[in-house]
């Protein structure tokens, strides 16, 4: 087991009403197991929490209780070297990939903060250079984008921009948040074909979060249906996608079919 | 960036405009062709000669030597005060907008005082407050003017700290400063400079504006905005007076103002050039 999670809850304040702050639960304890070198994915309809979790998983917002184990360390516990040293674990990889890079960044600058957070600063910077040049290649972009802004790239080579930004990180996981949604039909596939060789290569686990059943039946190996903030249905096998017992699970399942036909 | 910049023939212009009328600042005492301070009651009023290329003033003092010395006054002060401005605007806006909570209520309650006041109004309560002086009219256009800088900073940067660029930044680790300097300044420079361009020129004019009414920079020193005061008690009799330093003033804020227009296009990576 790589990573656990466990009774996750967050909330957030409501807009501020006169004399009262209430609060909202986005995730009512949600719990997660990840394997090493599988794929899960996390389906459910928007609003249901799922990009809150990614968000706590890669560290980014505290839960109010649960925890995050990455490996056996705690991700949101433990002391400060601690959790710097989990940072560089676990990667994320965002659907909006136009506000993903900070547009006055080169391309090579985008990967070299990677290089530069995971504390690879003591390196020359020749070395720098070509772990730059190989992890362009890895994800598939000539090395002339180097140079490059990125309103020149298009949306697919944008986002594999930011797999390779994250790739510099070495990390052992990395969540995908709608990470192919915004991207046409032919893109999604060479992109997903891409992460699957990478993940093949580098015996990595991906966390892939989507609505679309579609690249969960070309992505992963487990899936874990989302609701409201709890877990309504977890599939140990996707061919066990036919008799879902949970009805929100199933009706999902059976849009997709229905388009099928 | 650079490169971009200078392609505009209109940004050269005005930048070879604000350098040459800095450069005559900086060297004025060689390229006046008179003592600006010289008085020659017999000559007074004089038209424009080869002596006197401008003619000369009231007490008969050479109008062009006059300008060219105030320009140190007029500009050097009018950017001192904007760099004042900006300091002060950027550190309360950053620290309002990236780290929230408490720091961002009480600077931004402040901000609100400050925003409440007419600044025309708060610039004279200040330097009467402080007594006529050069240096309490720039503190008080800092103090009128940071505001304004400090909610527009405080807004850009909670745009981009909800950025997924930001995101990945905080949740590899990168530090702080590092976001604050790599991320979120040159996400905000760009507005900034165009905003500092434009306001050198509001300043400018304030400056002037204070000193036409006896606040800012003290007679016989010479300043644009004095030299316009001195030329308004004969505005009937000798309206050429006021042409010098008025032309001038209108150059000067015009550049900047251009300027500031095309620093933005060109620090923008995405504007779209034909």
């Amino acid at each position: 087991m790589i990573m656990k999670a466990e009774d996750i809850r967050i909330s957030f304040r409501k807009e501020r009403q006169l004399f009262r702050r209430e609060r909202q639960e986005i995730l009512h304890g949600v719990s997660l197991n990840l394997k090493q070198g599988e794929c899960l994915g996390l389906v459910g309809e928007s609003g249901s929490g799922k990009s809150t979790l990614a968000k706590v998983l890669c560290g980014l917002n505290r839960p109010d209780s649960g925890s995050v184990e990455i490996g056996g360390l705690s991700l949101y516990g433990g002391d400060r070297q601690e959790r710097q040293s989990l940072r560089h674990e676990i990667g994320i990889v965002f659907q909006e990939y136009t506000s993903s890079v900070n547009p006055y960044f080169h391309i090579e600058t985008v990967i070299e903060e990677s290089l530069r957070a995971c504390g690879k600063t003591k390196k020359r910077k020749s070395e720098w250079d070509d772990l730059i040049d190989s992890l362009l290649t890895r994800v598939g972009l000539p090395l002339s984008y180097r140079k490059k802004y990125p309103h020149e790239l298009s949306g697919g080579e944008l986002q594999r921009v930011c797999i390779a930004r994250t790739l510099a990180l070495e990390p052992r996981i990395i969540v995908f948040d709608e990470a192919v949604s915004s991207l046409d039909g032919a893109t999604q596939v060479i992109v997903m074909d891409l992460l699957n060789e990478i993940q093949k290569d580098l015996g990595l686990s991906y966390i892939f979060i989507t609505h679309d059943l579609t690249t969960i039946t070309y992505m992963c190996d487990r899936v874990t249906f989302l609701k409201d903030g709890l877990v309504v249905e977890e599939l140990e096998n996707l061919d066990e996608l036919k008799d879902l017992k949970n009805p929100y699970a199933r009706k999902l399942i059976e849009s997709v079919l229905c388009l099928d036909a | 960036m650079i490169k971009q910049f200078f392609q505009s023939r209109l940004s050269i212009a005005c930048l070879v405009i604000i350098l040459l009328f800095t450069l005559a600042g900086i060297f004025a005492p060689y390229i006046a062709p008179n003592d600006p301070y010289e008085t020659d009651l017999m000559n007074k009023f004089s038209s424009y000669t080869r002596e006197h290329p401008l003619g000369t003033d009231q007490l008969g003092r050479c109008v062009l030597s006059r300008l060219i010395h105030g320009i140190r006054p007029t500009l050097f002060l009018s950017l001192l005060a904007m760099a004042g401005t900006i300091t002060l605007g950027l550190v309360m806006g950053i620290l309002a907008g990236y780290f929230r909570g408490w720091v961002d209520e009480v600077i931004m309650r402040v901000v609100d005082v400050m925003l409440s006041f007419p600044s025309q109004i708060m610039i004279l309560a200040v330097v009467a407050l402080l007594g006529i002086d050069i240096r309490n009219v720039i503190l008080a256009n800092i103090f009128v003017k940071w505001a304004w800088y400090a909610r527009m900073i405080r807004t850009t940067v909670i745009q981009y700290t909800g950025k997924n660029f930001v995101l990945f930044s905080k949740s590899i680790g990168s530090g702080s400063p590092y976001i604050l300097t790599r991320h979120l300044l040159p996400c905000i420079a760009s507005e900034l400079v165009v905003l500092a361009t434009l306001d050198t020129g509001w300043t400018i004019l304030n400056i002037s504006t204070l000193s036409f009414l006896g606040l800012g920079v003290q007679a016989p020193t010479p300043e644009w905005g004095a030299m316009l005061n001195e030329a308004k008690n004969v505005v009937t009799s000798n309206p050429g007076q006021m042409v010098a330093p008025g032309v001038a003033i209108v150059i000067l804020i015009a550049a900047f103002n251009m300027l500031g227009d095309c620093m933005r296009d060109a620090m923008d990576p995405r504007e779209v050039r034909n």
